[in-house]
C-alpha cells in the first residue's frame, strides 16, 4: 500500500474507535473528485435543483412515519468537510436498497434541496446511488483507480 | 360458573422466558374461545405477567386465577395458587425469598427450602406432583410412602383443603403416576384434580416451544429440556375428557377456581407512603414554599403570591403535600451533593415546583398550573426529573433506602421489615433481527450463515410482520432469508414475545404498605429490589412511580464545566444569558451536532429553516419537531407564516396575545386550555378534561359530544356561531399534535446550555460530550471529526500522556487509551494507574513488561501508535511481533 494516508486511516479503523487523525474520505478525496463527486462544504454554494454526486460515511438511517405511509429513508452522511443528510425514496431503495443498507460508504447522485429563508438547510434527494463507489473503505479506494460505468 | 366445567389451573406463557409462547392476552382469548370462564396463569418463579393478564381477563369478563410454577425443596415442581389478595402476597414473598439467594440472576432459582415456606403457605392453594416434579418421578417408580410422607408435610405447610395432587396424561409413565396419586389422595384424603401442563395454545406451536428452549440452553447455557411431546397445549373440557383416564378429577378444577374467586387487585389510584401528619406536611410545604419566594428577589411581583397561594391551596385540597415535600427532599439531596438535575413534563408549569426544585419560571413564560393538577384530574401527578446520568444512583439509593431500610438483607424482606419502595422492571421483547439470529442458532446454523441470512435485515420492522417485510422491503429482496421457509415461521411468532427481564431505566415505585403485597421482588446488580412489575403495570395496578431519570446531557455539561473549572473559568450554567448572539448565530447555522435536542438530520434541517431570534423560538422548535407536527403540516405553515409568505390567522382579537406568538398555529397543549377557557369560558379543569378527551378518543361520536359542549359554552359568552365553529375545528385539527409547553421550555433550558458551551468554549463542549458516554445519536468518532473540522487537533492516544478519558491538551483534546479496540476503561484505568505508580514507560519492551493485556489489545497498542516515539527493543516490526503480539 503506498498511499500512507489511507494506510493511516484503514490502521486507526482496524485498531480504534475514533479517526485521530484525518477523516476516511480526505484519504479518497482525490480519487472522489476525479469521479465527480464533490464535497458537502460545496453545496451551499450551489442552486437549489443542482445535480449533485456527494460520497459520505454513513452515520446512521432514520425511517420516520410519513403522511402518505411510504418508507422514507433519510440518511446522515459524512464526509471530511461536514455531515449532510439525504432523502432515499421508495424508488431508489427498491432498486439499490441492499447496497444503502451495506455500505460504509455510500455515493449517491442527487438533487440538492435548499429550504429556508437564507437557505441554510440542505439536504439531498437521491435519484441513484453509485454502487461501484459505495462500499467498504478498502472496497472504495480499490474502485476509484477502477473506471465505473454509466450505468451501474 | 357451572360446576362441570375445566379450568386450565398451570399455565406458563411467555413471560415464563424462553419457554413459554403466547402472551397472557393471547391465553385469556383462547380460554374465552374454548368456552371457559375462568383460567389461570403461572409462570415460573415470577409474576411479571400478572397485571397485564389481570386486565385482559376482566375486560373479556373470565375469572383471573393468578399463581406461580415454583420448585420446591424435596417435592419438586408445584403450582400455587392464590385465593385472594394476602395468599397472592404470600405467593410473592415466597418467590422473592427464592430470588433473593439466587447467584446468577440468569438462571432459575435452585429449589425453595420447605421450611421457609412455612408460615407463607397457609392458605395458598397448592397442586403437587405436576409435570416434571420429583413426586411424579417418584410415583412413576412406584414409590408409594415417599410420596405419602412428602404429600403429608407439604398438606401441614399449605392447610387442611388447600393441597391437590394433580393427574396429568402427557406421557406414558403418567398412568401409574396417576394411579398411585389416585390412591394416596383417597387414603389421605385430599382433593386430586385433572390438569394439562400447558406452555403453549395449540398443539402446532409445540415447535417453537422447542427452539425457544434451545434458545435457553445454547444462549443462556442451562441445563433444561423442552417438553416432551406437543401435548403440553391449552385443553378445552372435552380434551381433557378424552385425555384424562380418572375422570372423577376433572371437576375439582372448577372446585378450585371457585376457591380463588376472592382474588383481585384494589381499584383505584392509591397514594403514596405517608411520613407526617397531614396538617404538619401542609404547613412545611407552604413555609418552604414562601422562604424560596421571599428568596427569588427584591421585590416579589403580586402574580407570584396569588399563583403560590392557588397552587397552594390545590395541593393541599389533594393531599399532595407529601409528595411534594417527598419530591422537595430528593432534589435538596441532589443538590447537596451537586448532582445536576432538572424538573421535565408538565410539573415545570408549577410555580411551587419551581420554588421547591427549580426549573423554568412559569410566570415568565406563560406556563400554566392547571396542565400539571387541576380539580377535575383524580390520579397522582407526575413529577419527573432528570438527574445527571453517571450519578442518579446515588439518588436512587437514597430513596430506596429511605423507603426499605431492609433493602439490603431482603433476603429476608418477609419477616416483617418496612420495603415500601422498589425498582421498577422493564421486560425485553424479541426484535425481529434477535428473533431471526436465535431461532438460527438454536436451530443449529453457523454463525457465519447467521450473519449472511441476517444482514440488511432491520433491528425492527416498525409493526410489518416479518413475513410479509420479506416481501415488501426492497433491501430483502434478494435476502438468502427468503429461502429459509422453517426458520422464518418459527422467528415471525418469536418475534415480540419476552425475552428477560432487566431493570427500568428510572422507575422507583413507593407502595402504602410492603412492596411483596404487589409484587415479588428480585435483586439488581447493584443490590436494590427491583419489582416484577413494569412501567404499564404499575399503572395498571394504579401504583406511584416516581421517574428518576438520566440525562447524559447533563452528565456532559457537568464534565465540560469539570474541564472549565481545572483551567479557572467559572460559568453559572443555571443563569445564562437567553439573548446571547454568539449561541444563536450557532443555532441558525444549523451546526448543532451534539446540542440537547436539535442534533438529529430533522432538527438541525428544521433549526436551519426557522433561524431563532429568542428563546421561545427554541420552545417552538423543540414542540413542533413531533411526528405529529410534522404529519399534520403544522411546521410549513409556522413557517411560512412567521416568514411572512402566508397571512396569521388569529380568528378572534380575546385569542390574540394567545395565539400570536405562535404565528396562529396552536403549538401547545396550554394553548388548547386557554382559548377554551377565554372563547367558550369552560374553567380550566374543564378544559384540561376537554383537551385529554380530544387526545384519547378521536372517534366521530366523541368529537360531536365535545363539540355539541363547546358550542354551548360559547354561545353562552355570546360569541358568533360560525366563528365558534371555525374556533373548534382549529383546536380539533391541532389539539391532538399539541406539545406541553412546560416541558418544551424546560428541556429548551438545557438546550441553550449546551449550545452556549459550543458556542463559547467548544473544547470543553466537546470533552464534555465525549467523556459522557453516549449522548446523542452520534458516535464518539462523529463528535471527534466535528471537533477536526472546528479547528481543535485531536491527538491520538499514547501510554505516556493519554488518560482512561479525553483530555484538554493546548487547543487540542487528547484522545485517551480506551479507544483502542481490546483495551476498555478497565484496561485504560490499569495502565494509567502503572503509570502513575512506576511513571512514564520508557520502551516497548518496559510497556509490555509492566501491563499484561490480551494478544488484540497488544495489537491495538502497538497499531495504533499508542507507542509511538518509545525505543523498540528489537528493530524489526516482525521480529517484535513474535516477541510481543504473538
Amino acid at each position: 500500500m503506498k498511499d500512507t494516508r489511507l494506510e493511516k486511516i484503514l490502521l486507526e479503523r482496524m485498531f480504534m474507535e475514533v479517526y485521530c487523525h484525518f477523516h476516511p474520505l480526505s484519504a479518497l478525496r482525490r480519487g472522489l473528485f476525479r469521479k465527480g463527486a464533490m464535497p458537502a462544504s460545496m453545496l451551499s454554494s450551489l442552486p437549489s435543483g443542482s445535480r449533485v454526486v456527494v460520497t459520505g460515511l454513513v452515520i446512521f438511517f432514520h425511517t420516520p412515519p410519513t403522511r402518505s405511509g411510504k418508507r422514507i429513508i433519510f440518511a446522515t452522511l459524512e464526509d471530511e468537510t461536514g455531515l449532510f443528510d439525504s432523502v432515499i425514496m421508495p424508488n431508489v431503495q427498491e432498486r439499490w436498497g441492499k447496497v444503502i443498507y451495506t455500505s460504509e460508504i455510500l455515493t449517491i447522485e442527487g438533487r440538492l434541496l435548499k429550504q429556508g429563508k437564507n437557505g441554510k438547510s440542505l439536504s439531498i434527494k437521491a435519484i441513484r446511488v453509485i454502487p461501484g463507489l459505495s462500499g467498504s473503505i478498502k472496497e472504495v479506494s480499490y474502485a476509484l483507480r477502477q473506471p465505473i460505468s454509466e450505468n451501474p | 360458573m357451572s360446576k362441570q366445567n375445566f379450568v386450565n389451573l398451570d399455565v406458563t406463557s411467555a413471560y415464563s422466558f424462553l419457554y413459554g409462547t403466547f402472551s397472557p392476552g393471547a391465553l385469556v382469548k383462547r380460554a374465552r374461545g374454548l368456552g371457559q370462564e375462568a383460567v389461570a396463569l403461572t409462570d415460573i418463579w415470577n409474576t411479571w405477567g400478572v397485571a397485564r393478564f389481570y386486565r385482559c381477563c376482566l375486560k373479556e369478563g373470565m375469572q383471573p386465577i393468578v399463581g406461580a410454577r415454583i420448585e420446591l425443596e424435596g417435592a419438586g415442581w408445584v403450582v400455587l395458587l392464590a385465593k385472594d389478595l394476602s395468599d397472592y402476597s404470600n405467593i410473592c414473598r415466597i418467590i422473592s425469598a427464592g430470588l433473593a439467594g439466587q447467584k446468577n440472576t440468569k438462571r432459575p432459582p435452585s429449589p425453595f427450602p420447605l421450611k421457609k415456606v412455612e408460615g407463607l403457605g397457609k392458605g395458598i392453594v397448592c397442586l403437587c406432583g405436576c409435570h416434571g416434579s420429583l413426586l411424579r418421578k417418584q410415583a412413576s417408580k412406584g414409590r408409594m410412602d415417599a410420596c405419602k410422607r412428602r404429600i403429608l408435610l407439604l398438606e401441614r405447610i399449605f392447610g387442611e383443603g388447600n393441597l391437590y395432587i394433580s393427574l396429568q396424561q402427557n406421557v406414558p409413565s403418567d398412568r401409574d403416576a396417576n394411579l398411585l396419586f389416585m390412591e394416596i389422595s383417597r387414603k389421605l384424603g385430599l382433593g386430586a384434580v385433572a390438569l394439562n401442563h400447558t406452555a403453549y395454545l395449540e398443539r402446532g406451536d409445540f415447535q417453537v416451544h422447542k427452539i425457544l428452549v434451545e434458545v435457553q440452553r445454547r444462549h443462556h447455557h442451562r441445563d433444561i429440556r423442552p417438553l416432551p411431546n406437543d401435548s403440553f397445549f391449552l385443553l378445552s373440557k372435552e380434551q381433557m375428557s378424552r385425555k384424562m383416564e380418572i375422570q372423577e378429577a376433572i371437576p375439582a378444577s372448577g372446585e378450585i377456581a371457585r376457591m380463588c374467586s376472592g382474588f383481585s387487585f384494589p381499584k383505584g389510584r392509591l397514594h403514596p407512603p405517608r411520613f407526617r401528619k397531614k396538617e404538619e406536611a401542609e404547613r412545611i410545604l407552604a413555609r418552604r414554599a414562601l422562604k424560596c419566594l421571599a428568596r427569588k428577589g427584591t421585590l416579589t411581583p403580586f402574580s407570584y403570591i396569588t399563583a403560590l397561594d392557588r397552587e397552594l391551596e390545590t395541593v393541599r385540597k389533594k393531599g399532595l403535600c407529601d409528595f411534594f415535600l417527598l419530591v422537595n427532599e430528593l432534589c435538596l439531596f441532589a443538590r447537596k451533593r451537586g448532582i445536576r438535575h432538572s424538573i421535565r413534563g408538565s410539573a415545570a408549569g408549577s410555580l411551587l415546583v419551581h420554588l421547591l426544585h427549580g426549573g423554568p419560571d412559569p410566570i415568565k413564560h406563560g406556563l400554566l398550573f392547571e396542565r400539571f393538577i387541576n380539580d377535575g384530574r383524580n390520579d397522582l401527578p407526575d413529577i419527573d426529573i432528570d438527574f445527571d446520568s453517571e450519578r442518579r444512583d446515588e439518588v436512587t439509593g437514597w430513596l430506596i433506602k429511605r423507603f426499605s431500610p431492609a433493602a439490603a438483607t431482603y433476603g429476608t424482606g418477609y419477616s416483617g421489615e418496612r420495603m415500601q419502595a422498589a425498582l421498577v422492571s422493564t421486560v425485553h421483547t424479541m426484535r425481529v433481527r434477535g428473533a431471526v439470529r436465535l431461532a438460527a442458532r438454536a436451530m443449529g446454523y453457523p454463525l457465519k450463515e447467521i450473519d449472511r441470512l441476517s444482514r440488511c435485515l432491520p433491528w425492527s420492522l416498525r409493526g410489518i410482520p416479518l413475513l410479509e417485510a420479506i416481501e415488501r422491503l426492497p433491501e430483502l429482496k434478494d435476502s438468502p432469508l427468503r429461502h429459509e421457509e422453517a426458520l422464518l415461521c418459527v422467528a415471525a411468532s418469536m418475534e415480540g414475545l419476552p425475552f428477560q427481564a432487566s431493570v427500568h431505566l428510572g422507575g422507583v415505585i413507593l407502595v402504602p404498605d410492603h412492596i411483596n403485597n404487589w409484587s415479588p421482588v428480585f435483586p439488581s446488580r447493584k443490590g436494590f429490589p427491583v419489582a416484577q412489575l413494569d412501567k404499564d403495570d404499575v399503572d395498571i395496578l394504579g401504583l406511584l412511580k416516581l421517574d428518576l431519570l438520566g440525562l447524559r446531557m447533563h452528565t456532559a455539561i457537568k464534565k465540560a464545566m469539570e474541564v472549565l473549572t481545572q483551567e479557572g473559568v467559572s460559568i453559572d450554567m443555571d443563569h445564562l444569558p437567553l439573548d446571547d448572539k454568539r449561541t444563536f448565530d450557532l443555532l441558525c447555522s444549523g451546526n448543532t451536532l451534539g446540542v440537547f435536542q436539535i442534533e438529529s438530520s430533522g432538527q438541525r434541517n428544521l433549526v436551519g429553516r426557522l433561524q431563532p431570534r429568542c428563546f421561545d423560538d427554541i420552545v417552538i422548535e423543540i414542540s413542533l419537531f413531533r411526528p405529529g407536527p410534522v404529519k399534520s403540516d403544522m411546521v410549513n405553515r409556522f413557517i411560512k407564516r412567521r416568514d411572512g409568505a402566508e397571512e396569521t390567522d388569529i380568528l378572534h382579537e380575546c385569542l390574540s396575545d394567545i395565539l400570536s406568538p405562535t404565528c396562529g398555529v396552536i403549538v401547545f397543549q396550554e394553548q388548547v386550555l386557554r382559548i377554551v377557557h377565554r372563547f367558550a369560558g369552560f374553567s380550566y379543569s374543564d378544559a384540561d378534561a376537554f383537551r385529554r378527551a380530544m387526545t384519547k378518543d378521536r372517534s366521530k361520536g366523541e368529537m360531536g359530544r365535545l363539540k355539541a359542549a363547546f358550542m354551548e359554552r360559547a354561545k353562552r359568552m355570546g360569541r358568533d356561531r360560525a366563528l365558534s365553529e371555525l374556533v373548534f375545528e382549529r383546536i380539533a385539527a391541532f389539539a391532538a399534535y399539541g406539545f406541553c409547553k412546560a416541558h418544551a421550555v424546560s428541556f429548551s433550558h438545557i438546550t441553550w446550555q449546551s449550545a452556549w458551551l459550543k458556542a463559547h468554549q467548544p473544547i470543553a463542549f466537546y470533552i464534555g460530550l465525549l467523556n459522557a458516554g453516549h449522548v446523542g445519536s452520534y458516535p464518539p468518532f462523529v463528535i471527534l471529526n466535528e471537533a477536526r473540522r472546528a479547528g481543535i487537533k485531536t491527538l491520538p492516544p499514547h501510554v505516556n500522556v493519554s488518560g482512561w478519558e479525553y483530555r484538554r491538551k493546548g487547543h487540542g483534546i487528547r484522545v485517551p487509551l480506551h479507544v483502542i479496540r481490546g483495551i476498555g476503561i478497565e484496561g485504560a484505568r490499569k495502565i494509567v494507574s502503572e503509570r502513575q505508580k512506576g511513571g512514564r514507560f520508557r520502551s516497548w519492551e518496559d510497556f509490555f513488561s509492566r501491563i499484561r493485556l490480551s494478544r488484540a489489545a497488544r495489537y491495538g497498542i502497538i497499531f495504533s501508535g499508542a507507542l509511538s516515539g518509545l525505543p523498540v527493543d528489537t528493530s524489526p516490526y516482525s521480529s517484535f511481533h513474535e516477541r510481543y503480539a504473538a
